[in-house]
């Protein structure tokens, strides 16, 4: 053999010795895995019963490079977290998995954050060039110079769905992450645990606990808070420990008060999800401007449901008593579905017509009862009143929100992360809690109102010269359950003899026959505000709305609807039952006392 | 002795050998380092192609059969029988055709070359000359559940 | 020593001290991809998850990863001896004396192993190749009348999307490679002793050289590059239209080389000079490509 021949067979020998021995000496990897993560990473909790890692390996959530033994090549295109909005359609999303569902979560209100825009965009100073429809569009857009835009970015816009989870502290860490935001249960794995042959793997669950709703409904309308029996307070941390603030906080700083919670909360022990089913959070496909178009579930819902012989889609309802796994199996032969026709397999009709609901996080039965007392629920008078406006004990409201833009210094963005100029600084007049202002709502229902939002602007460019063409104000009343349920309703006075409650603000009223006339207590003017009313006034005693709305229709009581709600009240210490029948035809009624017919007093006031 | 040539060569010292057959150690040489590079290049591509053992295939049944009756899936038969339960393969012991359960014979029977075999996976009747490949079975008493283990060959 | 251009009227040897060897070289990476592709098909199925399938393929199976880097640098180098030794003919005016149909024929099969490696990068079943190969399909129905045939003959989208790529690589490409050659590779042959040597380093080269890493098809990235060779359209094609620049482009220098021994003598300079500049400019795009792609300015992925 030539010698050059020679040469390049011993190399060849050598080369093959070489990797033969070392292909022995190689890790192996096991053939059960489904995958070579393996070989470095090896949770040993799956994420749940239905996400076996033994079965679908990690890379089919992970992606990466599912059998590559070096870290660099194995871990390409990896993603930590494969429920982000930006990846979920090809992780959660895929062909055999969830596919509908990320494209619906896209277009939900928790993702394109529509309604909080559309309100920004509407009342605060705003360039029409720059504005979007939703927080995707803003994503990917630089800052301009909206100053509502720039509100959003910095103080609004660290809660929806497009947001990385992590890397900040706290609460505000804990928000966003797409899929994940709901659907992991909070779990502190540390990186560096990753990276060890066993570790914790983050669970998946569909049993979402109201505290992790908490994480964003504990702002703006409070509705977390309100269900759970917390009140924001006044910032003190009183009751003092040990001479400082008390343990009663919640994140920003903030501290609370325990009041009534929800009935649902306190009586039930139910979690949002409870009644708040999957199309109404997570969105049915369709694009709403508004929570109340795309929310899947009102009281009557369970309290007086339509009861249905067949389930119209049987499939969907056993995927979902399977994927919650905690729902007893019993034979159904009613059904309920929700408004938009979500199965509420939870809920169970007896043979005897009572209603169990089985909570979704524990499947322990509730019983309760459908709408009772025909009478009062079916009063004529109160047809136009919603559940919300009777049975709703408290919601916080939070009076004059003053914000001002500093141009000379720098803020964070929720949604880059990163500084810009510009700096918002927000205080409100005062904080309480009582009963709502009533109001019309643009069904023409009639349900509560509270401040959301009282802006009072004031804008300084980056000289620190002030910018009167940014600086505004706009007074804003909004509706919504405040999720403070309580059983039994309040006396009738509370409502109609309360000024506050009829929307002329805390004061003095009085009924005469030329009108009403009201003395307010919070003097707007005296206090520096600028405005000539009280901030808890929606309405004047002359009948003049004096806040904004906002939704079109939406208003408060008009002056011949603050006189009918107060005419009653002059008759209410001696008529106080539902079925007096002077509440028949209460015109009637009140007429005939004023000619001297009716049987009781002969003096008109 | 005729047949044996001694050669020296000089090349440093090297005495280089050939016997009858004309092979030397030099030779020799070559040819080990040859086949080593051969048999190292044909190892990694027999190895290659090998490739790595699939894994058992774990075969899932709900419930327990009820005797005398026979349930099928994914190449698996659970048969209850009164002796207890038992899994067999579906597979002919034959040549490997797919067994087919015969409700009228009550027995499984071949559709290639006709073996037959009882429900307790006897041979009842050739060109097989083995029973049914019985297999590993597992019950989870909480839910009254079985799996067995069919082997991927 | 040659003129350039050749001139047709004077005999210049066509053998030369590297001639030989380098054709020989891109014979005998020709046979060391075939063989090595034989092998790596055992374990390779164009259906399916093809990511994983070359995954488990590289990683998971013994000695996978030095086959198929085997496998990829003896392609490589078929592709530049190949062209090596066409440049060599084509600079000492080969053609000259050449018959046309012979020198066409040659010159196809330098053509071919183009597609040859090109169908071998989509094979690789990441999202480069996955992509590679629906530019090669969006590229062929720009031709005229006949690009949806040819396109519906290179790949069908879809679940078989790898099938028709993995049979133009295996079976028809090669085949027509060594159809074309004829006779060609005879001449080679008795250069055998070249082969072991080449073996020896690409073996050493295999089991010490990285291969690129395989990006999945589901990840977000801000950039995908097809083959090497490929860059310099794919540059070019940001901006041009794709039918001039993805396949006239690329096969002007091509049919110029095809028309010179088919060219009356008088102007076969005026043709070879200009395929000289297409080829200069194809190379100096390329180089360009090299240099200014991964600074370009990257999207959201």
């Amino acid at each position: 053999m030539k010698p050059d021949s020679l040469i390049s067979v011993c190399v060849i020998a050598v080369i093959a010795s070489l990797l033969i021995f070392q292909e022995m000496s190689r890790e192996k990897v096991t053939p059960d895995s489904m995958d070579g993560c393996s070989l470095c990473h090896m949770p040993d909790t799956d994420p749940s019963p239905s996400h076996p890692v033994g079965v679908m390996g990690c890379t089919g959530c992970h992606m990466g490079n599912p059998f590559a033994r070096n870290k660099t090549r194995a871990h390409i295109g990896m993603i930590k977290n494969p429920g982000n909005l930006q990846v979920a359609g090809k992780t959660c999303g895929q062909k055999n998995c969830h596919p509908d569902l990320p494209g619906r979560v896209e277009k939900s209100l928790m993702a394109t954050n529509r309604g909080i825009l559309a309100a920004l965009q509407n009342l605060w100073p705003h360039e029409n060039a720059e504005s979007v429809q939703d927080v995707f569009e803003l994503i990917k857009r630089p800052a301009g110079r909206s100053l509502a835009l720039d509100h959003y970015r910095k103080m609004c816009g660290g809660c929806h769905l497009w947001r990385s989870r992590y890397p900040d502290l706290g609460e505000i860490g804990k928000r966003g992450g797409g899929c994940t935001d709901c659907h992991i249960k909070e779990l502190e794995t540390p990186n560096s645990d990753l990276s060890k042959k066993s570790f914790r793997h983050p669970g998946l669950t569909t049993r979402i606990s109201t505290d992790n709703c908490l994480k964003c409904h504990n702002r703006s309308a409070r509705i977390g808070l309100s269900y759970t029996g917390r009140f924001e307070s006044e910032g003190y941390g009183t009751p003092f420990t040990k001479g400082g603030p008390g343990p009663r906080r919640l994140s920003g700083g903030r501290f609370f008060l325990e009041l009534p919670a929800d009935v649902h909360h306190r009586k039930a022990g139910l979690d949002c999800i409870d009644c708040h089913t999957e199309k109404g959070v997570m969105g049915d496909g369709k694009t709403y401007q508004h929570q109340e178009e795309q929310v899947d579930t009102t009281c009557k819902t369970c309290h007086d449901p339509v009861i249905r012989t067949d389930d119209p889609d049987s499939e969907l309802t056993r995927r979902l008593v399977q994927a919650n796994g905690r729902q007893p199996t019993i034979r159904r032969d009613f059904f309920i579905m929700s408004p938009k026709g979500s199965p509420l397999y939870h809920l169970h009709v007896n043979s005897d017509g009572k209603m169990i609901l089985y909570r979704k996080h524990d499947g322990k039965p509730v019983r309760f009862v459908r709408l009772a007392k025909p009478k009062i629920h079916q009063a004529a008078y109160h047809k136009r009143l919603s559940c919300q406006a009777c049975h709703s004990r408290w919601v916080p409201q939070c009076y004059g929100c003053h914000e001002t833009f500093f141009g000379q210094a720098d803020q964070r963005g929720w949604l880059t992360g990163k500084k810009r100029p510009g700096r918002w600084v927000e205080g409100r007049s005062y904080l309480r809690f009582r009963r709502p202002a009533l109001g019309v709502r643009t069904d023409g229902s009639i349900g509560p109102f509270a401040p959301g939002c009282q802006v009072f602007i004031e804008a300084f460019d980056a000289e620190g010269c002030y910018m009167p063409e940014k600086s505004s104000r706009h007074l804003v009343m909004a509706s919504f359950d405040p999720h403070t349920t309580a059983l039994k309703p309040p006396t009738c006075e509370a409502c109609h003899m309360d000024s506050k409650v009829i929307g002329l603000g805390e004061g003095a009223l009085k009924i005469t026959d030329t009108g009403l006339i009201f003395n307010p207590v919070y003097q707007s003017a005296r206090s520096g505000l600028g405005i000539d009313f009280p901030l808890d006034a929606f309405v004047s005693a002359e009948g003049r709305p004096l806040q904004l709305t906002s939704r079109p229709g939406a208003r408060p009581f008009s002056l011949e609807e603050l006189e009918r709600i107060t005419r009653v009240s002059l008759c209410l210490p001696c008529h106080d039952r539902y079925d007096d029948k002077i509440f028949c035809d209460f015109s009637v009624s009140f007429s005939r006392f004023r000619m001297g017919e009716a049987p009781c007093g002969k003096e008109a006031p | 002795m005729e047949n044996f040539k001694e050669q020296s060569t000089d090349r440093g010292g090297l005495v280089n050998k050939e016997d009858s057959r004309g092979i030397t150690r030099r030779k020799m040489a070559v040819r080990c380092i040859q086949l080593m590079a051969a048999g190292g290049l044909f190892t990694m591509i027999f190895k290659f192609i090998r490739g790595v053992r699939a894994t058992d295939l774990e075969v899932f049944f709900e419930r327990k059969p009820r005797v005398n009756e026979v349930v099928f899936n994914r190449g698996v038969y659970l048969v209850g029988l009164e002796q207890g339960i038992k899994a067999f393969s579906d597979r002919c012991p034959h040549l490997g055709c797919r067994l087919f359960f015969n409700k009228e014979d009550s027995c499984f029977q071949c559709p290639c070359h006709g073996s037959r075999f009882s429900r307790n996976g006897s041979c009842l009747q050739g060109p097989a000359r083995k029973n049914m490949v019985a297999l590993e079975l597992r019950t989870d008493d909480k839910c009254g559940s079985y799996t067995a283990r069919l082997p991927i060959c | 020593m040659n003129h350039f251009p050749p001139d047709p009227y004077r005999t210049v040897s066509t053998n030369s001290r590297w001639g030989r060897p380098l054709a020989s070289l891109a014979w005998w990476s020709f046979i060391i991809a075939l063989v090595s592709g034989v092998v790596l098909s055992f374990n390779y199925r164009p259906l399916g998850d093809v990511f994983v399938v070359v995954s488990k393929l590289t990683h998971l199976y013994p000695f996978g990863a030095l086959f198929r880097k085997l496998h990829y640098l003896s392609g490589q180098f078929f592709l530049l001896f190949t062209m090596a030794h066409t440049l060599e003919h084509f600079l000492k005016g080969t053609y000259l004396r050449m018959a046309p149909a012979r020198w066409t024929r040659l010159l196809l099969t330098f053509l071919l192993t183009f597609p040859l490696v090109f169908t071998g990068f989509i094979l690789k079943g990441d999202k480069q190749g996955i992509f590679a190969g629906e530019v090669m399909v969006h590229l062929a129905r720009e031709i005229p009348m006949i690009g949806s045939m040819i396109a519906d003959i290179l790949l069908k989208p879809g679940e078989t999307f790898f099938l028709r790529p993995y049979l133009h690589h295996t079976v028809i490409l090669p085949f027509l490679i060594v159809f074309l050659l004829g006779g060609h590779q005879k001449r080679l042959l008795p250069e055998k002793k070249l082969g072991l040597p080449l073996l020896a380093i690409m073996v050493t080269a295999a089991a010490v050289w990285q291969l690129p890493p395989d990006i999945p098809p589901r990840a977000n990235v801000p950039y995908v590059y097809g083959p090497w060779f490929f860059h310099g359209i794919q540059l070019l094609l940001r901006h041009g239209p794709p039918l001039w620049i993805g396949i006239v482009w690329p096969m002007t220098p091509i049919l110029l080389m095809a028309g010179l021994s088919f060219a009356p003598a008088s102007c076969s300079r005026w043709i070879w000079t200009l395929s000289a500049i297409f080829w200069f400019l194809h190379l100096s795009v390329l180089v360009f490509a090299w240099i200014i792609l991964p600074r370009l300015p990257r999207g959201i992925g």
